[in-house]
């Protein structure tokens, strides 16, 4: 008997049989397989599996599985709350709600981290230098730039959109209280923007120090970023709203 | 796997009725099989199937040719099967049965009456234990070894790479061996009953 544990031949039988193609036994495993009866009888019954499984039965559809089939699928099409012409104009509605959304809760990052205590975390001079440094490593990332230009959108757009009648719509849905771009705000709305436009360089020195921090750690990619960015902007967005 | 010819696709992607029409015609017959497979009767396979078709309309203008337009499409059908398993599962709290059927192939071939029975016997056992896989490993092992799909097709299929199928095919088996090597010994015979 060879000195491989049958458990390790088991495992091998069961790759062998995932695997691609036919994959030659080792002689190590060829040597456990000639003396090993349970081995034996595994492989066998791998392949009564795999052979099984193939020839499962299939009685094929009735005859008439096919009648009305395409009128039926029209009627559904035609019935379905998610019918193509629809879609269309949702999918832009969504895709817009969403970046609102999401704009909404950097602008509360942003908020927030001119508070005093936070201010203190992250002092200017560390802001300086992690700015420096991202730029200096990352001059021509095109991700990046990518990245922080999609950011700074989203925040200008509440005042570019003022004019955007699509926009009431969004406004209209927001929670009392909340406003979408300057129209005429309520005096504290109108200096909540501005507090928000007024962070909005420390929110993008603040994911720069995000990816400076994650490249210097090597641990993770910008994809890793990216939804921290996103859970904190979540958990601020709720923050904002209550 | 046979493609549609492409220009069917393109006027069926710029809305064309009539196009999506023969697109479906085209691959009705494939993708029937591949519902069946998966929910174990025609009558719900064909709902499914009715169900993968719709989102094919929602969705065709975004497919791009990254990849073949047939596995996208088997994508979309073992998605909704295997949705389709859940939501069934949460309304009934078990699977429904597979439906009872002759083999018509392998009773051809059989020497008895009897075999037929053993055979079906543990085509309903075989089935039963793939049903208890789960979902990843339930579709990489239909798409191997009943639909015959290559490793690379099935990562196609799946939107995964090559290694996960391998290793979900490999987990597979490994689950299969275990739930008939302690519930029927007589299906895969273990090494206590075949020494």
């Amino acid at each position: 008997m060879s000195p491989l544990h049958c458990n390790t031949v088991q495992e091998a039988l069961w790759e062998r049989a995932a695997s691609a193609g036919p994959v030659p036994l080792t002689p190590t495993l060829v040597d456990h397989l000639s003396t090993c009866a349970t081995c034996q009888s595994e492989r066998r019954a791998v392949a009564e599996l795999i052979e099984a499984s193939r020839a499962l039965p299939d009685p094929g559809p009735p005859t008439d599985i096919w009648d009305g089939f395409e009128e039926d699928l029209w009627d559904r099409i035609h019935g379905h709350p998610l019918a193509r012409a629809w879609t269309h104009w949702g999918r832009s509605a969504i895709g817009l709600a969403a970046m609102l959304v999401v704009g909404f809760g950097l602008g509360a990052v942003a908020m927030r981290i001119t508070r005093p205590d936070s201010n203190a975390a992250l002092t200017a001079e560390r802001q300086a230098r992690v700015v420096e440094t991202v730029q200096a490593e990352l001059e021509n990332d095109a991700r990046l730039q990518s990245y922080l230009h999609e950011m700074e959108t989203i925040l200008v757009a509440y005042r570019a959109s003022d004019h955007d009648a699509s926009m009431d719509v969004f406004r209209r849905s927001l929670p009392t209280g909340m406003v979408a771009g300057p129209g005429v705000p309520p005096e504290a709305d109108r200096e909540r923007l501005e507090r928000q436009r007024a962070t909005r360089e420390q929110l993008r020195s603040l994911v720069l120090g995000m990816m400076v921090t994650e490249i210097e750690s090597e641990s993770h990619g910008f994809a890793y970023i990216d939804r921290r960015v996103a859970s904190i902007a979540g958990q601020q967005l709720l923050y904002f709203i209550h | 796997m046979a493609e549609i010819a492409p220009d069917i696709l393109a006027r069926a992607q710029g809305g064309d009725t009539v196009a999506f029409n023969e697109l479906v015609r085209f691959y009705r017959q494939d993708l029937l099989r591949v519902t069946y497979r998966f929910v174990g009767n025609y009558e719900d396979a064909r709902d499914v199937l009715q169900l993968v078709f719709i989102k094919v309309y929602q969705n065709i203008e975004r497919w791009e040719p990254r990849a073949p337009f047939w596995s996208w499409l088997y994508r979309i059908a073992v998605n909704e099967s295997l949705g389709w398993k859940k939501r069934e599962k949460r309304r009934y709290g078990v699977v429904m049965p597979i439906e009872e059927t002759p083999y018509p192939d392998a009773a051809s071939d059989s020497a008895s009456p009897l075999d037929d029975v053993a055979r079906e016997e543990v085509g309903d056992r075989l089935t039963e234990a793939i049903d208890r896989l789960p979902e990843m490993q339930r579709a990489t092992f239909v798409l191997r070894y009943r639909e015959e799909l290559s490793v690379k097709e099935t990562a196609a299929v799946l939107g995964c790479a090559e290694g996960t199928v391998k290793a979900n095919g490999f987990h597979a088996i490994r689950r299969l061996r275990q739930i008939l090597r302690t519930e029927e010994p007589e299906v895969i015979p273990n090494e206590s009953t075949a020494l």
